[in-house]
């Protein structure tokens, strides 16, 4: 029997990506397949969000699997699973902040964990960065590595992701004066190191 | 199209297929990991309580056993009782500050010689012409199959059976059977074999058994041979009633002579204590009455008060030993007696 060609070659079929909230159930089920597929789909965001948290490839990485050890194994207690994104973006942002705590304490114990201080601008900024962004960035990612691991959260995910302060504290699970104050207390070191003093 | 943000000048690292590939297998490796530790903590604190639980039971278990088996050699309690197994499986708890040890005894027969203390015996069911004997004292015990306790201290010896039936023999007297609840008791003589023979008190003749032996006639005046046991009783509440004391001393003394086997014999004993030593103030003869009225087995209601008046009898005679044996034995017996505070103190002070 003759093969039949296809109708249209131009034609691709439709593929509608199976929505979060299907694929978090079948995970809570203990779907491997689905765990993989909320890994491979939201990966690239979780990278990105972790290097600009920890701008050093080795620290991304391991934030990276550091959050999503902690998602998978957590995953029974989310209660809006459609809401998956935004529950692991905040497991990203608390395994960051741990990490930070336990390197500041590391630091206090004199086993002199290494600082964010020597990444290279170049090519952390991307080429299209226009000048006052850049110049931003740079006066950001500056001060980072004097401020405590809270304070530094909150001012990159304020000043780098653009999140309002509501969601910064639904993200760090603090209440929206704590946020304020955290970012308050960063800008001040911001604005002496911008001004050229020394914090 | 949305404004950029600044996140968006910022470089992320190049996320090819093998870069997704390698942190998926990380990832994935680590929640085995972590899977495997979490299963080994539960194992290990399942093991944990597990043997919490077993060393908890063992514990009980161990509290509960009794003692080693005893092998017959001398033993002393210092400041704490000790259980022991015999070689039959009988029990032995044997008070502090006790002394045991084996006695010879016959064939099959098992001897315990009680030098001092106190001891509550648990013998097993004997085969027939296997006896179970325990001295104390010139006391002999002799055992049916039961549960009985036996004190040797400076007052003479005492038997009391909890379970079950024992013989009870003064020296070479005639064997008496005891059963359930009842007491003998024998006063010490010049003989006894007390451990601690310390201000012993004078011997006292006349070792008892559980009925009271028959006194031969009193020398009191007005002693008549004809007066029975109530005309006597009559005669003694008569002469209370008219401030007799004397007369009442005297009715009371020959009752308790003539009628050792009268209900009434311990009761008259104790009234004529109380007579002798709170109104004619004579504690030795309080003493000698209470004494006797301890040999003899008193009523148990009456016994509490008898210990309790003859340590303070012995008190007032400068007996301070034997004032202190008996207001321990007093606390022994009855620890939340009406006196036991009053007891206390006193022993604490001696």
């Amino acid at each position: 029997m003759p093969r039949l060609a296809p109708a249209a070659s131009n034609v691709r079929p439709l593929v509608v990506p199976t929505p979060d909230l299907v694929l978090v159930l079948a995970a809570q089920q203990g779907d491997f397949a689905a765990r993989e597929k909320l890994f491979e789909r939201h990966l690239p965001m979780v990278v990105g969000l972790s290097f600009r948290l920890f701008p050093s490839r080795a620290d991304a990485d391991d934030l990276v699997q550091d959050a999503f050890v902690a998602a998978f194994e957590s995953l029974r207690r989310l209660k809006e699973p459609a809401a998956f994104a935004g529950w692991l973006r905040s497991i990203v942002v608390q395994t960051a902040q741990m990490r930070l705590r336990r390197r500041g304490l590391w630091r206090r114990l004199g086993f002199g964990a290494e600082n964010d201080a020597g990444f290279d601008f170049d090519t952390l900024l991307s080429s299209a960065t226009p000048p006052d962004v850049a110049a931003e960035l740079r006066t950001v990612y500056r001060v980072i590595d004097r401020l405590p691991a809270d304070e530094r959260i909150a001012l990159l995910l304020h000043r780098v992701e653009g999140w309002t302060l509501d969601e910064i504290a639904h993200a760090t699970d603090t209440s929206l004066a704590t946020t304020k104050r955290r970012i308050a207390r960063a800008e001040v070191v911001l604005h002496q190191l911008s001004k050229g003093a020394e914090p | 199209m949305r404004a950029a943000r600044t996140s968006d000048f910022v470089n992320t690292p190049p996320l090819d297929e093998e870069q997704a590939q390698r942190l998926w297998a990380a990832t994935t490796a680590r929640l085995q990991t972590n899977a495997r530790r979490r299963r080994a903590a539960r194992r290990l604190a399942t093991a944990g309580v597990l043997v919490l639980v077993i060393g908890a039971g063992f514990a009980v278990f161990k509290a509960r056993a009794p003692g080693p088996t005893w092998d017959g050699r001398e033993l002393e309690t210092a400041s704490g009782p000790q259980q022991l197994v015999l070689a039959d499986g009988s029990h032995l708890d044997l008070e502090q500050q006790s002394a045991v040890r084996s006695c010879a005894g016959a064939g099959g027969d098992v001897c315990v010689q009680l030098d001092r203390g106190v001891g509550t015996f648990q013998v097993t069911k004997r085969a027939p012409g296997h006896s179970f004997f325990v001295r104390a004292g010139d006391v002999e015990v002799r055992v049916v199959g039961t549960r009985f306790t036996v004190v040797n201290d400076e007052l003479g010896s005492e038997v009391v059976v909890h379970e079950g039936v024992v013989e009870v023999r003064v020296s070479n007297g005639k064997p008496r059977r005891l059963t359930v609840g009842q007491r003998f008791a024998s006063q010490v003589t010049a003989a006894a074999p007390v451990a601690t023979p310390v201000a012993a008190p004078p011997p006292v003749p006349a070792p008892a058994v559980v009925a009271p032996v028959v006194g031969q006639p009193s020398p009191n005046p007005g002693w008549q041979a004809k007066d029975t046991a109530d005309e006597l009783w009559q005669r003694a509440l008569g002469a209370r009633r008219g401030g007799d004391v004397r007369g009442q001393e005297r009715a009371y003394d020959e009752f308790l002579l003539r009628y050792p086997a009268d209900l009434r014999w311990g009761l008259a004993a104790l009234e004529l204590g109380r007579l002798r030593m709170d109104v004619l103030h004579d504690p030795a003869g309080a003493a000698q009455v209470l004494e006797r009225a301890l040999t003899n087995g008193v009523q148990s209601s009456l016994r509490e008060e008898a210990l309790y008046r003859l340590s303070r009898s012995y008190e007032s005679l400068g007996r301070t030993e034997a004032s202190l044996t008996t207001c321990q034995r007093y606390l022994r017996e009855y620890p939340g007696g009406a006196q036991a505070r009053a007891m206390s103190a006193s022993c604490a002070h001696r």
